[in-house]
């Protein structure tokens, strides 16, 4: 359990972490998600107490970072820059780390073979290669079983099996009952891996909502409509206030059009239409009153990345430096 | 979703040892706040059931059943000494001031006992003992580069955000290092010194301008030498501390004790009486045993409690400066 309140991180004249509030709850995973420079490793070292807040509060299981008797047993973190001495051993650099707690050395070797380092664990860390890396990073944060788990940009650089490895660990650790905060700046990756969801932009938060009600609320959401009448279809949609556009668009849809743009292109190009601003339901009446036949009758929701898109976009703060966020501002 | 969940289930068959459960500790206020409290509650309870078992209980430091127990000054010490005795710097720097140490001692006092004559050493014109420790001069550089290293190793691998991660408190983890680092290179230096000692007064005591373990001031010297060059690891350290960059603080370090005696004799009479107190000269004065020298040096007994006020003050700094600063 993690909760923020009015968090607020100053560097010199620059704000990095504005009056932020959220709560983090256990049992499920919570992605923290928001551009380059959004703030989010800022917090996470707020969270962390390795920066101090310039106003604010953040409590771990409700207590400050700083005050926790055995801080291990409640937060174990995964940084974004290795916290790892290149030239220790990854038994040493776990051993080290246990001891503060008096962890025993069984639990070492435990973590060492949940995170499948048995056969390096000899090696200098200094020589392994980025997902070796991460993977001590986890074992790291697992060394003291903790309750609570703060990773920021876990699968960053990660192979494909990596990135799964770690979803798959994450998603079990939370269905055991642990609190998850974990960041990332790629969209899809939190698709995949979070329940709940905390957007920041420019230090703010944006949303405190669920994947599913991200997506859902977004204003992308279209209705695919194929149909042997589509003009009159898109005519009577639009005189409900919907905006109808021909199948052409389906090259904006991303990589779910791909599959049927070959059909598509192959029949009338007329014969599908994208409906915005209109359930699907009211579109399948609209056609069984004026008799139109119906081919296909598909919603789509838009991607968790489009929905970033749209929300940020309506930020005030965002506005203004839209081209540069989406590049990354730091 | 339930093939992700399958997957883990059988990873985590596959280590039946590990605790798979989260900390038994109570979810403060988690009814309260989350958005699905029934839920949330609910797991955790059911998960705190099954996980008991493995864990091991410490007595008086966790509630039963959590593998990690309070952090104690004890127990950041003992990981500061794993942390120190794991690192090829450690062993090569401690090897090379032992060994400069030591092989100094050896061309120093061939020279003398080539030079000296007997009467002047019985006039107490040398000072036989310094002669065989001088290799601190350049053994302090070994044991400086250390004890900057301890610190701003950390710094320099990002290894200070786990470091302090773990003890939020901060000032343990200085206090663990220094006791560790110092006990370390006392010991150590203690054990070179001795050497260097018997080795150059066997050496001296071939041209009969040699002198005893028990002749006067002769065990106070070698324990002067090993008390200084820990002093020097110290001084890396809290410098380390405040600099948090291995090359500005090596400089600064070598700067003050190197550089600094020169400058001042530059200046000539009028910085001379404050000379003395720069730690070089301190070291110098601990370390030696000629009533010659001893008249432009303070006393042993002077230079230990100065030595020990630098270390006093930039530990004070340094503890300052860590638990203010952000890492």
């Amino acid at each position: 359990m993690i909760e923020a309140r009015g968090l607020t991180k100053r560097y010199g004249g620059k704000v990095a972490v504005d009056d932020l509030s959220f709560t983090v709850r256990p049992g499920v995973v919570t992605g923290f998600l928001g551009p380059n420079g959004a703030g989010k490793s800022t917090t996470m070292r707020m969270i962390l107490g390795l920066d101090r807040p310039t106003r604010g509060t953040v409590l771990v299981d409700g207590r400050h970072y700083r005050d926790l008797a055995s801080p291990a047993r409640h937060v174990g973190a995964l940084l974004e820059s290795r916290a790892i001495h290149t030239g220790r051993s990854a038994r040493d650099h776990l051993l080290a780390l246990a001891h503060t707690h008096g962890i025993p050395r069984r639990r070492v070797e435990e973590v060492i073979d949940l995170v499948g380092l048995r056969e390096v664990a000899r090696k200098r860390a200094g020589g392994f290669s980025l997902g070796m890396g991460q993977r001590l990073g986890i074992a790291s944060a697992l060394l003291g079983d903790p309750g609570t788990l703060v990773l920021d940009e876990p699968v960053n650089g990660l192979d494909p099996e990596g990135v799964r490895w770690i979803r798959d660990l994450l998603r079990g650790l939370a269905a055991e009952g642990r609190t998850i905060l974990l960041s990332s700046h790629l969209m899809s990756e939190m698709a995949m891996t979070a329940t709940d969801l905390i957007v920041v932009g420019r230090g703010r938060l944006i949303q405190e909502t669920t994947v599913e009600e991200f997506t859902r609320g977004a204003s992308g959401n279209r209705v695919h409509v194929r149909s042997p009448q589509a003009a009159e279809l898109a005519e009577l949609a639009a005189r409900e206030g919907a905006t109808v556009t021909y199948s052409a668009a389906l090259a904006g849809m991303g990589s779910t059009a791909a599959a049927s743009g070959l059909e598509a292109a192959r029949g009338s190009e007329a014969d599908a239409i994208e409906v915005a601003g209109l359930p699907s339901e009211r579109i399948g009446e609209l056609a069984r009153t004026y008799g139109i036949a119906l081919y296909e009758l598909t919603p789509r929701l838009a991607s968790l990345e489009e929905a970033f898109m749209d929300i940020t976009r309506d930020a005030v703060e965002f506005t203004t430096a839209a081209p540069a966020t989406s590049e990354g501002t730091r | 979703m339930n093939e992700i969940h399958d997957r883990h289930s059988r990873d985590r068959a596959s280590t039946p040892s590990t605790p798979s459960t989260p900390s038994a500790r109570p979810v403060p206020a988690a009814a309260g706040t989350g958005r699905q409290p029934g839920t949330a509650t609910l797991e955790r309870g059911a998960s705190t059931r099954s996980r008991r078992g493995s864990a091991t209980a410490r007595a008086g430091d966790a509630p039963s059943g959590a593998i990690a127990g309070d952090v104690t000054q004890a127990r950041v010490m003992r990981s500061e000494w794993t942390k120190l005795r794991s690192l090829r710097s450690t062993q090569w720097t401690m090897g090379l001031a032992v060994l400069l140490l030591i092989g100094l001692a050896v061309p120093l006092c061939i020279s003398a006992s080539h030079n000296w004559t007997v009467a002047d050493a019985q006039a107490g014109n040398q000072d036989p003992v310094y002669q065989s420790l001088a290799g601190l001069l350049l053994a302090q550089v070994a044991v400086g580069v250390l004890g900057v290293l301890t610190m701003t190793g950390e710094y320099a691998t990002g290894m200070i955000r786990a470091t302090l991660g773990l003890v939020p408190r901060r000032l343990p983890v200085l206090w663990a290092k220094a006791a560790v680092l110092a006990g370390v290179t006392f010991v150590a230096m203690l054990v070179a010194s001795l050497v260097s000692f018997l080795i150059g007064q066997a050496i001296l005591g071939s041209h009969d301008v040699g002198v005893s373990l028990s002749s006067d001031g002769a065990a106070r010297a070698i324990l002067g030498a090993a008390f200084y060059l820990t002093a020097i690891a110290l001084l890396g350290l809290t410098l380390g501390a405040l600099i948090r960059h291995t090359a500005g603080a090596v400089t600064a370090l070598l700067g003050a004790v190197l550089g600094l005696p020169l400058i001042f004799s530059m200046f000539g009479e009028r910085l001379e009486s404050a000379q003395r107190y720069l730690p070089a000269l301190l070291g110098n004065a601990i370390s030696s045993t000629s009533p010659a020298r001893l008249t432009d040096l303070v006393s042993p007994g002077r230079a230990f409690v100065m030595l020990c006020l630098y270390i006093a003050v930039l530990g004070v700094a340094s503890a300052y400066a860590l638990t203010r600063r952000d890492v």
